[in-house]
């Protein structure tokens, strides 16, 4: 007796679809399990039949012999358990063989019968977009986002054995669960003074370039960090799948469905390259690179982060995406964040004012090392925060709100997004020829500074991108000025120059 | 000054002596201990076979014990090993070292420059070289200051390295960071003598930032050490070194330093030698002139521009070859918010956002100005701080 029913199983960040064979044969009662899976899989084993019986189903007096196909690729995790017990159910002819055909089924099984959602949902349901799809219905709203071509929830094995006979309909599916209780976001107003630093995070909010930010403790570095997730606009549609897909795959909670919020995501200094950049012994798996995708990845106290997990980031901020190759597999994935640093200047955190900075010039110089030149020449924003004046923080006038600015920075990305790309970050250099042409002014100021050896190349792209973005900010039509090019130019301040602050000017 | 075409007698006292200078923890003042009465190959004798008379001597400077004379015999039996080995006198292999890397030795008791050691309280006992020798022709000026300058610190020492240049006179300093390096550099582009003092062995660069100005100063100026190769910089050694500036500087020009730092040590070493002392007046609000400020309140020389210094020298003359004083005005200053700024900026150094918030402009008319004001010499930033540089 045989029968088979579709599945899927995540290599990565993506689903590939699965045939379950459920096999029965005369010989000793037994349960086995062949086609390459891991330790979870095999287990579904005593799950799959526990949730048969609890459910006052028959489990086969007979030798069953489950396969999953194609047996050359790693099934990982309880999601098969569902498929296995329809197969179960359906070789012993308690569902028509026929009502599994044009259905997928994804979902851990618990002992008493209980269908549970998993980790993964979205990219298995959009592997499995040509099925009609029976998930958990916790998980309805995250498999509704792929849109395939039906979803069905179920609550229990039991219901759903019901509805496979024929002795029930499909429940209802849940209703759209509240919006889980908003946790404030805080505003940019609480900033006060700091002027550039307000103005670094609304560019880089705009036009989505890297931001480092150098400061004492104290100077509000991870408060800055933290509001300018509320400036970023909602996730367009594509981009929320695309984020979604991997928070999914790394079992994060998704109580809404798709995830329309960019994330951030702040990993510890300890981090390790797997931690960030992603892999895993068992599987592979997104590292937090990949969960900031299309969010903002903030390392605080970037100067303790060990220089090899920094250096492992640079292909990945460049392309956008991070092929992880391991001996059981390369997986890509998506990795496009908006990435934003703090550090301190120095140990002591004073370095910079003439005369005050308690630290060696070889202490100094060991700390900023740390960070590789060409790591630093990713961030388009590196500035000063400073501690904002006592005076001002107790009456000064507090500044914009997160609104009005959100709102600079949502026409700034529609200029961006009539380019043909999500933020200006992603123009390349003939697009900037294109769309950043220079005053005649501007271009002469340019020249100069690289007559002088005071940018490369490779920043002259940069600066003229940032002063785009800062051209869309304030709505004006380029060409740039040289106003805005000096404002750039600025706000990317030289972070070398603290290698050796005597000699520097 | 080589150490080939020596005498077999100048040959045994150079060996004997750079055998005693490489001892581990070996500084000018034990080295005079152990010399003061004998000399070189006697001293190294008498120390291998632990005359009472050296011990006394060498016990009687400060941290040196009986442990460690036992470690220098030590030191001292196996150099003999060796020279008893290759059956030259011992020091030989040392000397063979330093010749090998271009070094040339100098017995500042015997050298051509003797004027400048006679008198000296504490004069060292081999001195280390490479580049030129000083030239007793070419007048000597030190410009010494902190490590940690501001941005008017640096302007003077620039003009003051470029102006001695351009009068032909040597720039005498220690090659630190700061004050020191910066008038060396420019006295060096300038094309001007430059002798350079270090306070470790010639092939231990320190600070490591100023390497190519020390291979500059070693190839068009002179490098000067008073330790063998490979004595890495210790703390102890600059202020040893500091007398050695001061010693061989006519006219002493303080350009800034805190009330308590290295420079102070030239200054009250250049004292002891009767030298004149000149400080760079700078501003009272500013802690890295504190210590300028006190000695021209103890009645030091101000120095306003490379004049003063040169007159100092006796050679007001050269002073017309010189550029103008300090103070000259810098290029006109045309945008209102410019001068805002630079009006800022005079009290002190500002971040951006100080500054934007003490002038009211945008972040983007700041940048502008800034720029303006960087570009013509009004205004510098080191870390993301501003400052006034004329």
């Amino acid at each position: 007796m045989l029968a088979t029913a579709t599945t899927a199983t995540l290599v990565g960040v993506d689903g590939h679809v699965v045939t379950v064979e459920v096999h029965t044969s005369n010989g000793l009662p037994s349960f086995t399990i062949v086609g390459l899976p891991d330790a979870a899989c095999r287990e579904a084993r005593d799950r799959v039949r526990a949730a048969v019986l609890s459910s006052g189903l028959d489990w086969p007096d007979s030798r069953v012999t489950v396969n999953l196909a194609p047996s050359g690729l790693r099934k990982g995790g309880a999601v098969l358990d569902v498929a296995m017990a329809v197969a179960v159910l359906a070789v012993t002819e308690q569902v028509p063989a026929e009502s599994l055909r044009g259905k997928a089924f994804l979902g851990e099984l618990g002992l008493d019968g209980a269908v549970r959602g998993t980790a993964g949902v979205l990219p298995l349901t959009d592997a499995l977009r040509h099925h009609a799809v029976v998930v958990a219905s916790e998980a309805y709203h995250v498999a509704l986002a792929a849109s395939p071509r039906d979803v069905h929830a179920v609550r229990t094995l039991g219901q759903l054995a019901s509805v496979l006979a024929g002795r029930a309909p499909w429940p209802d599916p849940p209703p759209v669960p509240p919006q889980p209780p908003s946790v404030p976001v805080p505003d940019l107003s609480d900033v006060i003074g700091q002027p550039s630093a307000r103005r670094a995070v609304e560019v880089a909010a705009a036009g989505g370039h890297h931001l480092l930010m150098l400061g004492p403790p104290g100077a509000g570095k991870t408060m800055l960090a933290r509001r300018l997730v509320g400036l970023l606009p909602e996730l367009s549609r594509q981009c929320a799948i695309e984020a979604t897909r991997v928070q999914s795959a790394a079992g994060l909670p998704l109580p809404t469905g798709l995830a329309t919020r960019p994330l951030l995501r702040s990993p510890h200094h300890t981090a390790t390259v797997t931690a960030l950049i992603g892999g895993g012994t068992n599987a592979i798996r997104p590292g937090e690179i990949s969960l900031a995708h299309r969010g903002v990845l903030f390392l605080d106290e970037l100067g303790e982060f060990a220089p090899s997990v920094l250096d492992a980031m640079r292909q990945p901020l460049e392309e956008g995406v991070v092929r992880v190759s391991r001996a059981l597999g390369t997986c890509s994935f998506p990795a496009r964040f908006l990435l934003v640093a703090a550090m301190n200047p120095c140990p002591c955190g004073q370095a910079g004012r003439p005369n005050s900075c308690r630290c060696s010039d070889l202490v100094r110089q060991r700390y900023l090392r740390r960070l590789s030149g060409p790591l630093l020449d990713r961030f388009d924003l590196r500035i000063q925060v400073r501690p904002p004046d006592p005076d001002q923080l107790l009456d000064g006038i507090r500044g914009e709100p997160t609104a009005a600015v959100a709102s600079r920075v949502a026409a700034a990305r529609k200029r961006a997004f009539c380019r043909g790309v999500e933020a200006n970050v992603e123009l390349t250099g003939a697009q900037l020829e294109q769309f950043a042409p220079l005053t005649p002014p501007a271009h002469a100021a340019l020249r100069e500074r690289l007559r002088g050896g005071l940018l490369s190349g490779r920043g002259l792209h940069r600066v003229r991108c940032v002063a785009l973005t800062l051209c869309d900010l304030a709505g004006d039509e380029p060409p740039i000025d040289s106003e805005r090019l000096a404002e750039a130019l600025t706000l990317r301040a030289s972070v070398g120059r603290l290698h050796a602050p005597a000699t520097a000017a | 000054m080589s150490t080939l075409g020596h005498s077999d007698a100048e040959r045994a006292e150079l060996g004997a002596l750079i055998e005693l200078c490489s001892l581990p923890h070996m500084g000018p003042a034990r080295l005079r201990a152990l010399l003061t009465g004998r000399d070189a190959p006697e001293a190294i004798d008498q120390l291998r076979a632990g005359r009472p008379a050296v011990r006394a001597a060498l016990r009687s400077c400060r941290g040196v014990d009986e442990p460690l004379i036992a470690d220098w015999r030590r030191q001292v039996a196996s150099a003999f090993e060796r020279a008893a080995i290759s059956g030259h006198p011992v020091g030989t292999d040392l000397l063979a070292a330093h010749a090998r890397e271009g070094i040339w030795l100098s017995v500042p008791s015997r050298s051509d420059a003797t004027e400048i050691w006679e008198s000296d309280p504490e004069p060292p006992a081999l001195l280390f070289g490479q580049g030129a020798a000083i030239d007793p022709e070419i007048r000597r000026v030190g410009v010494v200051g902190t490590r940690r300058c501001t941005a008017y610190g640096r302007t003077v020492a620039r003009q003051l390295g470029s102006g001695l240049a351009a009068a032909g006179v040597a720039v005498v300093s220690g090659l630190a960071t700061g004050i020191d390096g910066i008038a060396q550099r420019t006295a060096l582009d300038a094309g001007g003598p430059v002798i350079g003092i270090v306070g470790s062995g010639l092939d231990q660069v320190y600070p490591a930032a100023n390497r190519t100005l020390w291979a500059d100063v070693a190839r068009r100026g002179t490098l000067l050490s008073e330790y063998p190769l490979g004595r890495r910089a210790a703390h102890w050694q600059f202020p040893a070194r500091n007398r050695i500036v001061a010693a061989l500087c006519e006219v002493l020009v303080v350009v800034e330093s805190g009330s308590a730092g290295g420079s102070m040590y030239t200054v009250d070493a250049a004292a002891e030698r009767n030298r004149p002392v000149m400080a760079v007046p700078g501003p009272i609000t500013s802690a890295a002139s504190a210590g300028t400020n006190r000695l021209l309140a103890e009645g030091c020389a101000p120095a306003c521009d490379v004049a003063d210094v040169l007159t100092a020298l006796g050679e007001p003359g050269r002073a017309d070859a010189a550029p103008a004083s300090f103070g000259q005005p810098g290029p006109a200053i045309a945008e209102p918010l410019d001068q805002r700024v630079l009006d800022e900026l005079s009290a002190g150094p500002r971040t951006l956002d100080e500054l934007t918030l003490q002038t009211g402009a945008s972040l983007g008319e700041l940048a502008s100005s800034l720029g303006r004001l960087q570009l013509s010499g009004w205004a510098s930033e080191t870390g993301g701080w501003w400052e006034k540089a004329r």
